[in-house]
């Protein structure tokens, strides 16, 4: 009962800064950085639920993000789709290509995951630059406003709450999966696959579940990016994109929900701080994931918790170690 | 009709013959005990009957099933848990949330139900926290509950894994080793445990190098060396067998002292 | 028949760089269980190193020498400065660890050098020959034979030196190696030493053919990277095979099938082989001890 009570107050305090965070933005840019932080989010929090907890690696999030995108874009505004209809046909679509690839190769061990979805988000990405006739080619292809029987919101804020919206969403899902019997079953085959087979969790289909649910956060994300920016092309889809959402992840720290989203926040804005060293930006951005990764190797968040723990509860700490000798 | 049934079952790894032809069956409520020197197969007959290792030849049956098809996961469905000598504990959970892993198979609700948040889940939860506490209890853990698994010593997580494979209510429970890294004090507690355990209705196999306690709890012992069968019988038998102590009983004293550390 | 025997030795040249550069990924992979998706930065820095040094008058063949020792060199501080410090390193926090150097390698190379290409002057000149009725580079011979030389040298490093031995056993068991007195860090930075090594010779090899640019590594670095996974991944001499298999079939793919896919058919042929044959086509399946 008082877990729900805070879960509860979390979550509220979560949606009221949701809701102020645009008021604070002083102009266009910056509620656009805020949007697309917050787009690279709703990604995070996915798949931080196949990196995190079920320990299963990704690299091909990017082409999911950018199908999704694509769908909002041809069937919502190239085939006027209703928005909301043509978001749902993305999220389908990519659920049965992720299942597909899922069932195909989840049950291999090690890297296999990450290969096969690098190799995957490479062809989406080749296609979706060689289609002209249907996603634009390398140019891309533009994007009407997210319309509701004909009425949507002014154009920036109109992304914003979008993605607010989807973000809060994200979070109240993941949040509620964590301490579950499939949360539980998903830690646990992170923590060791033979234990979680032993105690008759079927990890095969647990892995391809939990990939097609993060494969269709991205999915959203991508519509929602696709309504917000007002145009999509073929970037979204690269490699590297699909290797930034999981440097998110892990920079904010496994495992948390808490920690994909500051990963989210870490990763979109620094480079933004950097913007004054244009030339600069590149090795910025790498020399800071190496330095994050070197000295906060299980993520800032759990970093900064732990640090926290142990500034402000030293009885705690030691109660904990004489527990653990006895 | 026996519980479990293993019958002429082989197994190599490249040149190494692990298992020769073994076959022995074990009865419903029954202590069975497996011992043999290092090496002997042990271990890989554990994995054949847990479904981790497929035999090169031969089959076991659970319960008159065929398992030669079904995964481990299948065969924890069937009934059957067990123990790990290298121990497998859910390092980054904690001790009572391993036990609550324990009861997957005794719940049903899955991710949609999970993702919602829908009332059932709260309902399943305080369920599982109720009885994993009661698992616990019996092997002296629950004070630890809200630790880290991978915090716990060595003899903690030992227990941490019975009380885990306990949660599932299996009809066989294979134990490898589990009083490996336990002293002498630990060890009797343990084969109460033991005895306890079957007396509930679980039939155990147990793998251990702790011939006291092999001798103190088993209805039977069968003996591997370099994964053959040498003898099988009651702890009596057995261990009057020229045989078993030339291979085995002979070499107990050294190698008990070793194993902590080969662990 | 021309046709065939011309896309057989454009198959040959890519295959060649291609399994050059697998080779560095399979190296690591195999001594420290890293996929190092920085590999492909070398392959620009060999060829962007070699660029310079010509431009500042240095001969070839010391050029060449200059480009190989500098991605060495950066590939051990590299291992030694960053890699082998972190703490309890999992698969992932490698992996982003390996990415932050590709980025910083490449993004040093932006800042440095900016967007433009660079080219470079065949080792023998830019004159095609006639082979069989199929017009043949030049440059692709030295890198055939680059390759051939590449892949016997390492065998006889890896069966007759001591430090291939080290080598070898480091990836077998690296506990065991420690035990037996093998200095296993020195050995892990030797290979990563050695694949950046390999990954640079891919570059300044291909550079007079395909130019370079700050970012060809993106490239590069996948194929090479899908060539070590055709090969099985812990398996060097895989690698070989598995690049000039991609080579062959990029090369007939796109000159029969369609060559605005040619790029995919990489990607097509690991998600093939990792559906038919998960340990790549010439490694044996493991099974894990528990
Ligand atoms: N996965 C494997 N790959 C290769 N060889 C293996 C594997 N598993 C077991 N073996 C070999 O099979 C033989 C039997 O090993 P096993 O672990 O079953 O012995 P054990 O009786 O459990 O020994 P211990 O008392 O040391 O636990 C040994 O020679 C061992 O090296
Ligand atoms: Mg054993």
């Amino acid at each position: 009962m008082f877990r729900l009570k805070r879960e509860f107050i979390s979550l509220t305090a979560f949606a009221a800064f949701l809701i102020v965070l645009p008021l604070l933005m002083p102009n266009a840019y910056f509620l656009d950085v805020a949007t697309k932080t917050i787009i690279n989010a709703i990604v995070c929090v996915g798949l931080n639920l196949l990196l995190g907890y079920a320990g299963q690696i990704s690299l091909g999030h990017a082409a999911f993000f950018a199908l999704g995108g694509y769908a909002t874009a041809v069937l919502g505004s190239r085939l006027s789709v209703p928005a909301p209809l043509a978001m749902l046909a993305g999220a389908v679509l990519v659920g049965v290509i992720s299942y597909v690839i899922g069932r195909a190769l989840l049950h291999l061990r090690g890297h296999y995951l990450a290969m096969a979805t690098l190799g995957f988000g490479a062809i989406v990405s080749i296609i979706l630059n060689r289609e002209l006739a249907i996603t634009g080619g390398p140019d891309g292809m533009p994007v009407g406003p997210f319309q509701i029987a004909g009425y949507s919101l002014p154009s920036a804020l109109g992304g914003y709450v979008l993605a607010a919206v989807g973000l809060f969403i994200a979070v109240k899902l993941a949040t509620s999966l964590i301490n579950t019997r499939a949360g539980r079953a998903l830690r646990a085959i992170n923590d060791s696959e033979i234990a979680a087979a032993t105690l008759g969790i079927e990890v095969a289909a647990f892995k391809v579940k939990v990939f097609v649910i993060s494969a269709i956060f991205a999915s959203i994300a991508g519509s929602i990016f696709a309504h917000a920016d007002r145009f999509i092309t073929p970037v979204e889809a690269n490699f590297l994109r699909s290797v930034e959402f999981v440097a998110m992840v892990v920079i904010g720290g496994l495992g948390s929900v808490v920690g994909a989203i500051v990963g989210a926040i870490i990763f979109t804005l620094l480079p933004q701080m950097f913007a004054h060293f244009e030339e600069f930006r590149h090795v910025l951005t790498g020399a800071l994931l190496i330095c994050i990764m070197a000295f906060m190797p299980s993520g800032v968040v759990p970093t900064l918790a732990s640090l926290w723990v142990r500034w402000t509860e030293p009885a705690a700490r030691e109660k904990g170690s004489v527990h653990g000798a006895a | 009709m026996a519980l479990l049934d293993v019958t002429n079952v082989s197994l190599a790894f490249g040149g190494v013959k692990a298992l020769s032809e073994i076959s022995f069956a074990v009865n419903e409520g029954e202590i069975f005990s497996i011992i043999g020197p290092n090496g002997a197969g042990k271990t890989s007959l554990f994995n054949v009957v847990g479904g981790v290792y497929i035999p090169d030849q031969g089959e076991v049956h659970f319960a008159g099933d065929n398992l030669r098809d079904l995964s481990p996961a299948k065969r924890a469905a069937r009934g059957i848990q067990r123990t790990f000598q290298n121990l497998q504990t859910l390092q980054s959970m904690t001790v009572l949330e391993n036990v609550m892993v324990g009861m997957h198979l005794r719940q049903s609700s899955g991710f949609i139900s999970a993702l919602l948040g829908l009332p059932r889940i709260h309902e399943e939860n305080e369920f599982a926290v109720r009885a994993s506490m009661e698992f616990l209890k019996t092997l002296n853990l629950e004070h630890l509950s809200r630790q880290q698994a991978g915090t716990l010593p060595y003899g903690a997580q030992k227990r941490l894994e019975i009380a885990r494979a306990l949660a599932a209510q299996p009809k066989l429970l294979l134990l490898d080793e589990p009083a490996a890294g336990l002293n002498p004090q630990e060890t009797i507690e343990m084969a109460e445990v033991i005895r306890r355990i079957a007396k509930q209705g679980t039939t155990v196999l147990l793998v251990e190098h702790d011939m006291r306690l092999v001798m103190d709890v088993s209805d039977r012992v069968f003996v591997l060396n370099f994964g053959r069968a040498l003898a099988c019988g009651t702890a009596k038998q057995v261990s009057s067998n020229p045989e078993v102590i030339e291979a085995y009983l002979g070499v107990e004293t050294p190698e008990e002292n070793s194993r902590a550390a080969v662990n | 028949m021309s046709d065939l025997l011309q896309f057989l030795f454009s198959g040959l040249t890519r295959g060649s760089i291609y399994g050059l550069v697998g080779i560095g990924f399979a190296l690591i992979y195999r001594s420290s269980h890293v996929i190092n998706f920085a590999q492909g930065e070398f392959v620009m820095i060999g060829g962007m190193v070699t660029v310079f040094l010509l431009a500042a008058g240095v001969p070839l063949p010391v050029a060449a020498l200059g480009a190989i020792l500098a991605a060495a060199l950066i590939g051990v501080v590299a291992q030694v400065a960053i890699i082998s410090r972190m703490r309890r390193p999992s698969t992932l926090s490698i992996i982003i660890v390996t990415v932050g150097i590709s980025m910083f390698l490449r993004g040093a190379a932006e800042a440095l050098l900016g967007r433009q290409f660079f080219s470079m002057k065949g080792f023998s000149g830019d004159d095609a020959l006639v082979l069989l009725g199929a017009k043949v580079s030049p440059q692709s011979i030295w890198i055939f034979v680059s390759l051939v030389v590449t892949t016997a040298a390492i065998s006889l490093f890896f069966r007759r030196t001591i430090l291939g031995k080290g080598i070898q056993a480091t990836s077998s068991n690296r506990l065991a190696a420690h035990l037996v007195g093998i200095d296993v860090p020195a050995v892990l930075a030797i290979c990563f030493a050695l694949s950046a090594a390999l990954g640079a010779l891919a570059g300044l090899l291909t550079t007079p053919i395909t130019l370079t640019q700050y970012d060809v590594g993106i490239t590069l670095g996948m194929k090479g990277f899908c060539a070590a996974i055709l090969g099985g991944l812990a398996n060097p001499f895989g690698a070989i095979l598995g690049g000039l298999i991609l080579g062959f079939a990029e090369a007939l793919a796109g000159g029969y099938v369609s060559s605005a896919y040619q790029d995919a058919v990489a990607f097509i042929l690991i998600i093939a082989m990792l559906l038919v044959r998960p340990n790549g086509l010439f490694s044996a399946p493991t099974v894990d001890r528990v």
